[in-house]
């Protein structure tokens, strides 16, 4: 079978390895259809990551992140301009500074940290409430989770030796979170939130005694 | 499943109870928000309700909901504003009966994915670091990398090799390749108007058609689907947001209309009582007929969805 990317050698060299790949059984045709769907699925779930990523913090971020999103979201569709616009400039800063491969490593690296963490709490939880309620059982208990945490530790270890500058970049950015968890800490936060609430709202119904 | 009865609802008087319920609730607030048992937190909820809304369709954790009544539950009964009180109920019914009042109000107490496994096994700390590996690290990074494959991908058919600045670094060991070029403006502008675009289309949607529903849930979305199909088209207010919803503008199909608002009124208060689905005791509940109220003209705003959801299922 002749390759198809064989007869333009610009496609072997100028190519992303997904479109050599597919220009080897798809053809040169199939391998620009292949091009564009991608371009737009890199733009969809350019959306996607846009509209989710921006909302994690808000509920367990730093607290100034928290009022900083309510503060400076859009007042009527209270869109969080400010935590959208501030991802965007922090993305564009690291877009600008590495490549697609130091990103992607930076990116894993920091990642699979917490998936190993998180999949280790697994044993944590399990030791230290051994009664807890499960609805469900990790499957394959012991072994799974040991067998994932392996991989993790391989991959992070493996990414630490061959990338050491993409990961020490990674864990700097991580534990820059460390002095904010402390300030965060500290801004004061008032057991009952002041409302303008009349006291005649706040007394129960004396005819209603609720349902049944 | 656990109820907490955390107020009374200043407009209608009735006892609000937070609610755990299973896949129901869609929203959410920041742990500011927490049910003690004080009944002021009810207005607190819904005051932040009003600011915290835009979360709704942000966020997907769905742990806890809240319920204007709690009839399922059967050691709530007695409860008073302020009196938590616990019982198990079904999840059938916590769904009939959870307000879109305040759904997206009370707590995210135990909401937030593998957050809270961080917090539970590791720690504050750690689990705060989590969340800002995330925004800071993950998700910022893979912005860029998505934008910078773009970039990549769209230079097979576009000149975007000109390199305009080159520097090599020498650091730890390693020797990094920086460059500036065409494809780095690409990427970024990618992601320049991709945010541009996520603020716009959510500004946007409550007023104009917004064909990137991707934030609502396929439920939900099924649901409207069955809902027009069920109306046979007759009219387009179901799809319109609710006035007293703290003003929810998000992706709603045709956005504020108020005449459609008017019929869609006419037509819930036509439906209230349940009788589409033949369970016109247990639906009472959600605009409190049951307490002898009568079908209040804010409750029928509140819950409209939900009688729309209800309908649809």
């Amino acid at each position: 079978m002749k390759c198809a990317s064989a007869t333009r050698p610009s496609i072997a060299t100028l190519w992303p390895v997904a479109s050599k790949a597919a220009g080897t059984f798809l053809g040169s045709f199939g391998a620009q259809v292949h091009l564009v769907v991608f371009v737009v699925s890199a733009l969809g779930a350019l959306n996607g990551f846009d509209l989710v990523q921006c909302a994690r913090p808000l509920c367990h971020g730093p607290r100034w992140f928290v009022l900083l999103a309510i503060v400076a979201s859009h007042p009527h569709t209270r869109v969080p301009v400010a935590c959208l616009v501030l991802q965007a400039f922090w993305a564009s800063v690291l877009a600008l500074s590495g490549t697609f491969d130091q990103l992607t490593d930076c990116l894993l690296f920091a990642s699979w940290i917490f998936y190993g963490l998180v999949a280790s709490s697994v044993f944590v939880l399990r030791y230290r409430l051994p009664n807890l309620e499960r609805p469900y059982r990790t499957f394959g208990y012991p072994v799974i989770p040991l067998l994932f945490l392996l991989v993790a530790f391989w991959l992070i270890i493996n990414t630490f030796m061959t990338k050491r500058v993409e990961s020490m970049v990674g864990i700097v950015l991580m534990l820059a979170g460390l002095p904010l968890y402390a300030t965060s800490n500290s801004i004061h936060r008032p057991k009952v939130i002041p409302t303008q609430v009349l006291p005649a709202q706040l007394a129960p119904a004396q005819g209603s005694t609720g349902p049944g | 499943m656990t109820a907490l009865s955390v107020g009374r609802d200043p407009l209608s008087n009735e006892p609000i109870f937070l609610k755990r319920s299973v896949r129901t609730g869609r929203y959410c607030t920041p742990r500011r928000v927490r049910p003690t048992g004080h009944p002021s937190n009810a207005l607190v909820a819904r005051s932040f309700a009003s600011r915290y809304d835009c979360l709704g369709d942000w966020h997907r954790y769905r742990d806890w909901s809240v319920s204007e009544s709690c009839a399922d539950v059967p050691s709530c009964r007695h409860t008073h504003a302020g009196v938590a009180g616990l019982g198990r109920g079904r999840p059938a019914f916590a769904r009939r009966l959870r307000s879109p009042t305040l759904n997206w109000a009370p707590c995210c107490r135990k909401a937030g994915g593998e957050y809270v496994y961080l917090r539970r096994s590791y720690g504050q700390a750690v689990a705060f670091l989590y969340g800002w590996q995330r925004f800071i690290v993950a998700g910022s990074a893979s912005i860029a990398t998505l934008g910078t494959g773009l970039a990549i991908f769209l230079s097979t058919f576009l000149p975007l090799d000109q390199v305009w600045l080159a520097k090599d670094f020498q650091l730890l060991g390693q020797t990094i390749h920086w460059t500036f070029g065409a494809m780095q403006v690409v990427a970024v502008s990618a992601i320049c108007v991709m945010t541009g675009v996520n603020c716009l289309t959510v500004m946007v949607g409550g007023k104009v058609s917004t064909g990137t529903d991707d934030t609502q849930s396929r439920r939900h979305r099924l649901c409207r689907a069955r809902r027009v199909l069920r109306l046979g088209l007759r009219h387009w207010s179901h799809l319109s947001t609710p006035v007293g919803t703290a003003q929810w503008c998000g992706w709603s199909l045709f956005g504020h209309s108020h005449a459609g608002r008017a019929v869609g009124l006419r037509w819930l208060e036509q439906h209230a009582d349940g009788s589409r689905r033949g369970a016109p005791s247990r639906s009472q509940y959600s605009t409190g007929a049951h307490l002898g109220h009568g079908h209040r003209h804010g409750n029928l705003l509140f819950s409209q969805p939900l009688l729309l959801l209800r309908a649809a299922h």
